[in-house]
């Protein structure tokens, strides 16, 4: 009881600053929107301008290939005007195109990508291009090769039918992990120091608390911050961005309780560690950026090199994202996060007591 | 004027003399763009491609499926492809998700034979859910694969069984036959070469102009996301030293100086100049690091000082207001970090403003963030003062207005004795 008191005054401290109200409920929103909205993943068909400077056979059956590779294609004539509002990516045929593959000449196509084209779409084109050369080319040697003829097809699919991580799928798990650090290891931090300097912990050591009920009531407090965040998330993610959080609520429940209690106590070990509020909030931040890029909360992990993605599981936030991933996308359930939730329990108990043994000096 | 520049030099001097503040607020968008850099490449210029990680279940022993399951032997795909092998489809499947791998890729029992033979073959892709970019990658990798051999097959034109015989080293006895086979089989691949190895046509992607890197014509996305971050820093340094003012106004020292024959605009004025001398000095310092870590070049030396100039001004006159409104020294690392934050993500600081939802584009153009890193952003592109001219008329006026409104609020405040 006198543990939930000490709780519930850490948690009304923070909520009574009115800076945290924008970082716990209206920050996430926005950074999940604007982060979400722009990673989305590429529409089915691709845009594709192509610009014929000479009409040709060979041209305008490279047209009808890319046609049939799935893309929008606007073709601009030869001495045609550039409409103004031209898909992102462009692709010009050039003047003697034809010619140049009869006497087998190297010709190059110029793809250009305007400021609006995603990295995504581009690759996309670019393969999708390059099939429809090589069967562009293959024609001219063995006859007309429609995809309809084609001897080996391709069936693909994903593994489990859920969501993959792009657009909101990515940004609302990675800006859940980041925001709930931010919170426990920048306020959470800087007010325990406070209360470190001002001697505020000693004063409380002369109240019928045990020393240890203290430890655990400040820990609380910040999970109890952490939790508050993360419910928003929850909320926000199921009613404004229509998130799926996958099947199994205990899973969920598991792996964020987990999570909470990880970045409690390594806020309780910054606020224990740092001798200003300004240095444990700054560094905080600082630490919390770098878990997060390495943890694959900013982007997915997949796209960078492999020595950075495995450095990322020395953090706890690669694991989080690990068993959100686990949850959200192959639809996994309790025993599957396990190994995540492990590792997070790890975290979690190395940094508390840590913290445990710095604070027992204040108090 | 004599009796400020001591002033601003002495209150800068005592600045300096805890550094810490300063390195923390510029370690904040040097870590975000070292991430980027790290995650991205070097320089932001190395184009990395990541390594495409995939898990092969070949069920079929002829040439075909193992040509294709031992792709990575290939020396051109070695630093691009992992393969993974599995026996059956369940071990597969659970390396996909242990591993993490792209893609799971599966040639069927016979894939060969049927091939030659002349049959419809399939070959199955089944994409990793955790992940969203390398998946399609790898299917489109797969795609391509399958329409080379596709053309391998037409190439064959019904010779199939015959070759497949001769791979199970039946046939061999008839060497006139063979001999014309492989003289038919080589012409016949004579008159691809030429066309498609490598591929007669080729294609060579460009990026806009505003996108290369002015120097090197390469492509380089630290050109948007340094500026960004960069101003992001910049305007937690401003607040960070106006702060100071509040703690002054708290243990009385602004009003002890009253009593020294100065007036209130003269001390606050002295108090501004001094923040923006340190704002200054980070900005210089940024762009430094920006330039030999980061590979951003900063462009023609006059328009840069000059947009360099006017950021200041704003940054500075930025923290000025947010420190005039505010009561507490806590009240504003709040009020001014959440501006600041607002700013940065509605002025486009972490993405290229082109990419904003394009209601948002109007508001985005209303933050000084905009403003400041779009003229960077111009500069770093290969623009001169023809391009940033209209950023930094439009910083300079918000740099004025805010300044005067920040310094008459702060005067209204001192001379109240609230600060």
């Amino acid at each position: 009881m006198r543990l939930l008191t000490l709780t519930r005054q850490d948690l009304r401290l923070t909520l009574r600053d009115r800076s945290s109200i924008f970082w716990i409920f209206i920050a996430p929103v926005l950074w999940v929107y604007m982060f979400g909205s722009i990673t989305r993943s590429t529409p089915t068909r691709i845009g594709l301008q192509v610009v014929e400077e000479e009409s040709s056979v060979l041209g305008d059956r490279l047209v009808e290939l890319l046609r049939a590779e799935n893309f929008e294609v606007t073709v601009v004539p030869p001495g045609g005007p550039v409409p103004k509002e031209a898909p992102p990516r462009s692709v010009t045929i050039p003047a003697g195109f034809s010619d140049a593959i009869a006497a087998r000449r190297k010709v190059t196509l110029d793809l250009e990508q305007g400021d609006k084209a995603n990295p995504e779409g581009t690759l996309a084109a670019e393969v999708a291009l390059h099939r429809a050369i090589v069967r562009l080319l293959a024609g001219e040697a063995l006859g007309p090769m429609p995809a309809a003829e084609d001897k080996v097809r391709v069936r693909s699919s994903w593994a489990v039918e859920h969501r993959i991580p792009t657009g909101y799928y990515q940004s609302l798990p990675g800006n859940l992990v980041m925001f709930v650090l931010i919170s426990t290891m920048t306020y959470g931090a800087g007010l325990l120091v406070t209360e470190r300097k001002k001697g505020i912990l000693r004063r409380l050591a002369t109240s019928p608390l045990t020393r240890g009920e203290i430890l655990a009531g400040k820990a609380l407090g910040r999970a109890a911050v952490a939790s508050v965040q993360v419910g928003v998330f929850l909320i926000i993610g199921l009613g404004v961005f229509r998130i799926d959080w996958g099947h199994s609520p205990l899973g969920l429940a598991a792996l964020l309780g987990l999570f909470v209690l990880t970045a409690a106590s390594m806020g309780l070990l910054s606020g224990s560690w740092f001798k200003s509020a300004e240095a444990a909030s700054g560094m905080g931040i600082v630490l919390v950026l770098v878990m997060s890029a390495l943890g694959g909360c900013w982007w997915p992990a997949e796209v960078v090199p492999d020595w950075l993605r495995l450095a990322g599981f020395a953090f706890p936030t690669a694991w989080a994202m690990r068993g959100l991933h686990e949850l959200i996308s192959w639809g996994g359930g309790l025993r599957d996060v396990l190994v995540p939730c492990g590792v997070l329990a790890l975290f979690g108990l190395g940094a508390g007591l840590l913290a445990t043994r710095l604070l027992r000096r204040a108090i | 004027m004599r009796t400020l520049a001591t002033l601003v030099l002495k209150d800068v001097r005592r600045r300096f003399a805890d550094p810490a503040a300063l390195l923390l607020n510029l370690a904040i968008p040097l870590v975000m763009a070292g991430m980027m850099a790290l995650a991205f490449g070097g320089r932001g210029d190395s184009q990395k491609t990541p390594v495409l990680h995939l898990v092969v279940v070949n069920q079929d022993e002829g040439p075909i499926g193992r040509a294709l399951g031992n792709a990575q032997q290939n020396p051109e795909a070695a630093n691009r492809l992992d393969i993974k092998q599995a026996k059956e489809r369940g071990e597969g499947l659970t390396l996909l998700r242990e591993e993490g791998a792209a893609a799971l890729v599966l040639i069927p029992k016979d894939f060969s034979a049927d091939l030659l033979d002349g049959k419809d073959v399939e070959l199955e892709v089944v994409k990793n859910p955790a992940a969203s970019i390398m998946p399609v990658i790898a299917q489109q990798g797969v795609e391509v694969a399958a329409l080379y051999i596709s053309i391998g097959a037409r190439l064959l034109d019904g010779r199939g069984p015959r070759i497949a015989e001769l791979f199970e080293g039946r046939g061999w006895d008839d060497t006139v036959a063979v001999a014309a086979l492989v003289t038919e089989l080589y012409q016949r691949v004579q008159g691809i070469d030429a066309l498609l190895i490598p591929p007669l046509v080729e294609v060579k992607t460009g990026e806009q102009e505003a996108a290369k890197d002015a120097d090197k014509g390469r492509p380089n996305f630290m050109i948007w996301m340094f500026p960004g971050v960069m101003i992001m820093g910049l305007l937690f340094t401003a607040n960070t030293q106006m702060r100071d003012l509040l703690r002054e106004g708290e243990i009385g020292t602004l009003r002890r100086q009253l009593a020294a024959p100065l007036g209130a605009v003269q001390v606050l004025v002295a108090k501004i100049v001094s923040v923006s001398a340190v704002v200054a000095l980070a900005t210089v310092l940024l762009l430094l690091i920006g330039r030999w870590a980061f590979g951003v070049t900063w462009g023609p030396i006059l328009p840069l000082a000059a947009a360099s100039a006017v950021i200041v001004l704003a940054a500075t006159g930025f923290a000025a207001l947010v420190f005039s409104l505010v009561r507490t020294e806590r009240q504003g690392d709040a009020f001014g970090g959440v501006l600041v934050m607002l700013m940065s993500l509605l002025g486009g600081s972490f993405f290229p403003p082109q990419v904003i939802p394009s209601w948002m584009q109007g508001i985005s153009r209303m933050t000084l963030t905009y403003w400041s890193h779009g003229a960077l952003r111009d500069l770093a592109s290969g623009g001169g003062w023809d391009k940033v001219q209209g950023e930094v008329a439009v910083l300079a006026i918000i740099g004025l207005v805010l300044t005067l409104t920040g310094l008459v609020a702060l005067r209204r405040r001192h001379l109240r004795g609230t600060l």
